[in-house]
């Protein structure tokens, strides 16, 4: 059972991006590339030979690795198809937030390893935004587990399935914070630009400039992975109808069926936020990520404030 | 097994201190023999501290055994589970602290040598003597003996000016806290402190309401000056890195937890904690101390700088534990002010082993390079490939990330906070969710910190040119045994809590935080929270070790080493291209700029662009008591004339006036 959730992460990860990618693109007027762009683009990665700066050491080889490893365990960790999985105990959803931290600071001592300016760009605000966006994830985080009196993500989810999670205000300010953070560390466009290259306002490309063949592949894909995995706590928090309670067949191909569902309705969501909006100044993003912390404190507060 | 014989161990090794020094006089010694005679001494006075600490957790039954020296003054000793605990942070410091130096003062002369091995067991003994003292006046010389033999090793190597400076402001803070609480000793032992009540004597007597609070009030004082408790952390950041490393790894990671156990000695055991105001008062502290720590250790240039501001977020984050255990034990719920305790404690414990490591391992860089200006640095990972390796685990450990030992006392901070609402009172409501934010961004904050002071050191390209050689093997064996604590306590978090466990029902008349398994934490219920680092890590090592398989066979071509690509730039590329400490932290002093006043400086000198930072406390509370006192002193130089016919009136004055009111 956990296997297959990990598989099934692994496997829809990339069409999952790919979808969002078709969605701007029709958005904007442009021809989308095709379902299946995501996997084409990694298999295409996969084959290509790899190159190492010159003068990088074993942490810049190591790292995509560590990245894309400490991203699968992190998909072990959240009841994407159902709750209760065997490792659930082992981390609760700070100890979450602490292994998606890992990811973070390997990828980010990788691109301050070989020493070229871009590279060390992209860590310095890679670190600065995360810094800011940690805060907001874990307050939002709380707010959740303050309700469900647990921090362990499947009691969570089983609370919010009988509904009593989402009829609470705070939880609207949580979710607010969430969404802003999932914007911010997975780069998406008020905050980074994942599609582009050769701007002086990008984070998270600047730090795999470096990076070619299967260690970009293994990047790549990890940040695709890491993407679902944001979207599918978000709809473990707020909205987890259907995810499966016992390990019976059926009740496994329904959550599928849901989890399809439920992602198939995030993408345009998330499309729209990317047309609609445009890329921020980088001194405008701390505003950005401040302001998901103070969402998440308000809500912290409008707990306390009105009982629990 | 006799009761007393971890007491005598620890008081035996505290005699070799004194003769160690002595030792280090003898004339026509080898400089060599010299360095290895005294300083495995020091290891060895660890080492019994390191064991008889444990026996005394595991095996010394409550009530602890009490030894008593002497007639008047008395000299008495007792190691209790609270001793036990602090004594073992000093054995584990002290053992790592002591090896380095024994590579890190390898070209020292003898004259240079004596400067340093003097003052060290000294140092050592007090501190241990101060963990086994049970009464005042124990206590006190052992405070006494330990501020100064600390000050003098701060000078030990440097006598530049900056460094005579921090001895002297660190000299005058210390004595200010000996001051009160010398004060607060008076007013508990009834104006006597020379009377011989040990301290649980102390602890039956029942003192006035409005002294218990002026007892608190001045032992606050006391002991947050040797904390580093804002505002009184002023030396701090100027003594630990004037000081030889080695001895910046004790100060910061032995000497101020020193000043916990005193905290929680006096205003714990002693004055049990009653009523929610104290508690605050230690929450608010801490908080601010944190704050304004990590905000500070952000900016920093000099790599022993933001180590020593990192400390003082540290002991902030353990005062905000030790406050919020207070407050639980006021608000009447054992089972949570358990759990806080032992994140406080825990969490100490953690901080001696990383900050150690991270200070010696700076010693390593400014003995291999020369600086420890992170300007200067860089490039260490292929000149230093093992102290790399090890500082690299002290930084993940501090900065929090599982399954390493920092996140773990961390984690246990966080479900004591989240647990809180079960409490009754309200106005706490508002406060503790906003303590808990308060503490998640200095926990962000800090990572960014040490990610600065390890990326900016040891990657990249070197920013000077220097050569650099590898450490020594006994400054790598050092640090070597502190990260294999960190990784030893990350996978068995259960074990120090099961330690923790004696001194929580020491302080809180019986531990009721259940036992813990070893590999896992489950503070309440598996329900509620758990966390099992052992998974943890084999979880991430089977998905790193199968990625790389997988990958290897089906991809596996041999790798290219290319010039690097650097977006197609094709100019010549320098190391001045990469960050400099300034320009890592830019954003975060331009977001800060209210609080701090920071400001971007060219420095004509070398072409760059320097951190102006002027510490706010200094402006705005010293130098306005500072031209205060001066404005006082001219005021009393008015009496001074210098006419012997009115000086003999001042003293016939104030005799009448002693025998009017002394009658």
């Amino acid at each position: 059972m956990q296997t297959l959730q990990v598989l099934v992460a692994l496997a829809i990860a990339p069409l999952f991006a790919a979808w969002l990618q078709m969605l701007r693109a029709l958005l904007q007027n442009r021809r989308p590339a095709g379902l299946l762009q995501g996997y084409r683009d990694l298999r295409r990665l996969f084959h290509k030979e790899a190159f190492l700066p010159e003068d990088s050491s074993w942490l810049f080889r190591f790292s995509p690795y560590v990245l894309f490893g400490t991203k699968v365990m992190a998909s072990t960790l959240v009841p994407i198809l159902a709750v209760d999985l065997p490792l659930a105990p082992a981390a609760d959803v700070i100890a979450l937030v602490g292994l998606l931290a890992v990811a973070r600071i390997f990828q980010v001592l990788a691109a301050m390893d070989t020493g070229t300016p871009f590279a060390s760009l992209g860590a310095h605000r890679e670190m600065l935004v995360s810094a800011l966006a940690e805060p907001a994830l874990l307050s939002a985080f709380f707010i959740a587990s303050l309700l469900a009196g647990s921090t362990s993500l499947s009691t969570i989810v089983l609370h919010a399935q009988e509904g009593l999670l989402s009829l609470h205000p705070s939880m609207v300010f949580a979710a607010a914070a969430f969404f802003l953070v999932l914007l911010v560390e997975n780069s998406r466009i008020p905050v980074d630009n994942p599609a582009t290259h050769l701007e002086l306002t990008m984070i998270h490309e600047a730090m795999l400039l470096e990076y070619s063949g299967r260690h970009l592949a293994l990047l790549e894909w990890g940040a695709q992975l890491k993407l679902l995995i944001y979207v599918t706590i978000g709809i473990a928090l707020f909205f987890p109808w259907g995810i499966a309670d016992e390990f019976a067949p059926t009740a496994i191909l329904l959550a599928s069926l849901a989890l399809l569902i439920k992602l198939f309705v995030a993408a345009p969501i998330l499309a729209l936020v990317e047309t609609l909006l445009a890329k921020k100044r980088l001194f405008r993003v701390p505003e950005f990520a401040t302001t998901a912390f103070l969402f998440g404190v308000i809500g912290l507060l409008t707990h306390f404030m009105l009982g629990s | 097994m006799n009761a007393l014989l971890p007491l005598q161990m620890a008081l035996g090794a505290v005699a070799l201190g004194p003769l160690a020094s002595l030792g280090s006089l003898l004339p026509r010694l080898q400089p060599s023999w010299l360095r290895y005679t005294s300083l495995m001494t020091s290891t060895l006075m660890s080492l019994l501290w390191l064991l008889s600490g444990a026996l005394g957790l595991i095996l010394v039954a409550a009530p602890a055994p009490n030894l008593a020296v002497g007639g008047i003054p008395l000299w008495q000793f007792r190691l209790d589970p609270l001793s036990a605990f602090f004594l073992v942070v000093l054995g584990l410091v002290g053992t790592a602290s002591s090896l380095h130096a024994v590579g890190y003062f390898r070209q020292l002369g003898r004259t240079g040598l004596r400067r340093v091995l003097i003052p060290l067991p000294l140092f050592l003994s007090a501190m241990a003597l101060l963990l086994l003292a049970d009464n005042a006046y124990t206590f006190l010389v052992a405070w006494e003996g330990m501020a100064l033999s600390s000050s003098y090793l701060i000078l030990a190597q440097t006598q530049t000016i900056q460094a005579r400076h921090a001895a002297y402001l660190y000299l005058l803070v210390a004595h200010l806290g000996a001051l009160c609480l010398l004060a607060a000793f008076a007013l508990l032992c009834h104006g006597n402190p020379l009377a011989g009540n040990d301290f649980s004597a102390l602890a039956h007597e029942v003192l006035a309401p409005g002294l218990a609070q002026a007892v608190l009030l001045l032992t606050l004082l006391g002991f947050g000056a040797k904390l580093g408790m804002a505002p009184l952390h002023v030396w701090l950041p100027e003594a630990h890195p004037a000081a030889p490393s080695p001895v910046s790894a004790l100060m910061s990671a032995a000497m101020l937890p020193i000043a916990l156990y005193g905290l929680l000695r006096i205003d714990w055991q002693i004055l049990p904690p009653e009523g929610v105001s104290w508690g605050l008062v230690w929450l608010a502290l801490g908080l601010l101390t944190a704050g304004f720590g990590v905000l500070f250790s952000t900016l920093q240039r000099d790599l022993k700088r933001l180590l020593a501001y990192s400390s003082m977020e540290n002991m902030g984050l353990i005062l905000v534990a030790l406050g919020l255990a207070r407050l639980f034990v006021a608000e009447g719920s054992p089972t949570l002010a358990a759990l806080a305790l032992s994140a406080g404690l825990f969490q100490t414990l953690n901080h001696a082993l990383f900050k150690g490591l991270l200070f010696l391992g700076s010693g390593s860089v400014f003995h291999s390079t020369g600086t420890v200006d992170m300007g200067r640095l860089g490039g260490l990972i292929r000149r230093m490939p093992q102290t790399t390796l090890l500082m690299l685990i002290g930084c993940l450990a501090i900065a929090g990330l599982p399954p390493l030992n920092g996140f773990a006392s961390e984690w246990m901070l966080l479900q004591a906070f989240l647990l809180a609402p079960q409490m009754a009172s309200g106005t706490l409501q508002a406060i503790l969710p906003l303590t808990a934010a308060g503490v998640v961004l200095v926990l962000a904050l800090a990572s960014f910190a040490i990610i600065k002071a390890f990326g900016l050191s040891f990657l990249g390209q070197p920013r000077s040119v220097y050569t650099a050689h590898e450490a020594s093997l006994w400054e790598r064996l050092a640090m070597a045994f502190l990260a294999l604590g960190c990784i030893f306590l990350g996978l068995v978090p259960g074990f120090a809590i099961h330690a923790i466990s004696a001194v929580n029902a020491l302080l809180l008349s019986g531990n009721s935080l259940g036992i813990q398994q070893p590999w896992r934490l489950t503070p309440i219920s598996p329900e509620r929270a758990s966390y099992v680092p052992g998974w943890f890590l084999i979880g991430i090592a089977m998905a790193i070790l199968l990625t790389f398989l997988l990958v290897w066979w089906r991809f596996g071509r041999p790798l290219r080493r290319v010039p690097v690509w650097s977006c197609g730039f094709r100019g010549a590329r320098t190391a001045r291209m990469q960050d400099s400490p300034a320009g890592f932290s830019q954003s975060l002093l331009r977001i800060f700029q209210p609080i701090h006043h920071g400001r971007l400086q060219p420095d004509t000198a070398s072409k760059e662009l320097r951190v102006e930072l002027t510490d706010p406390f200094w402006v705005g509370l010293y130098e306005p008591l500072q031209r205060l006192a001066l404005a006082l002193s001219r005021q009393a130089l008015r009496l001074q004339h210098g006419k012997i016919s009115s000086y003999l009136l001042y003293a016939f004055l104030t005799l009448v006036v002693l025998l009017v009111l002394v009658r």
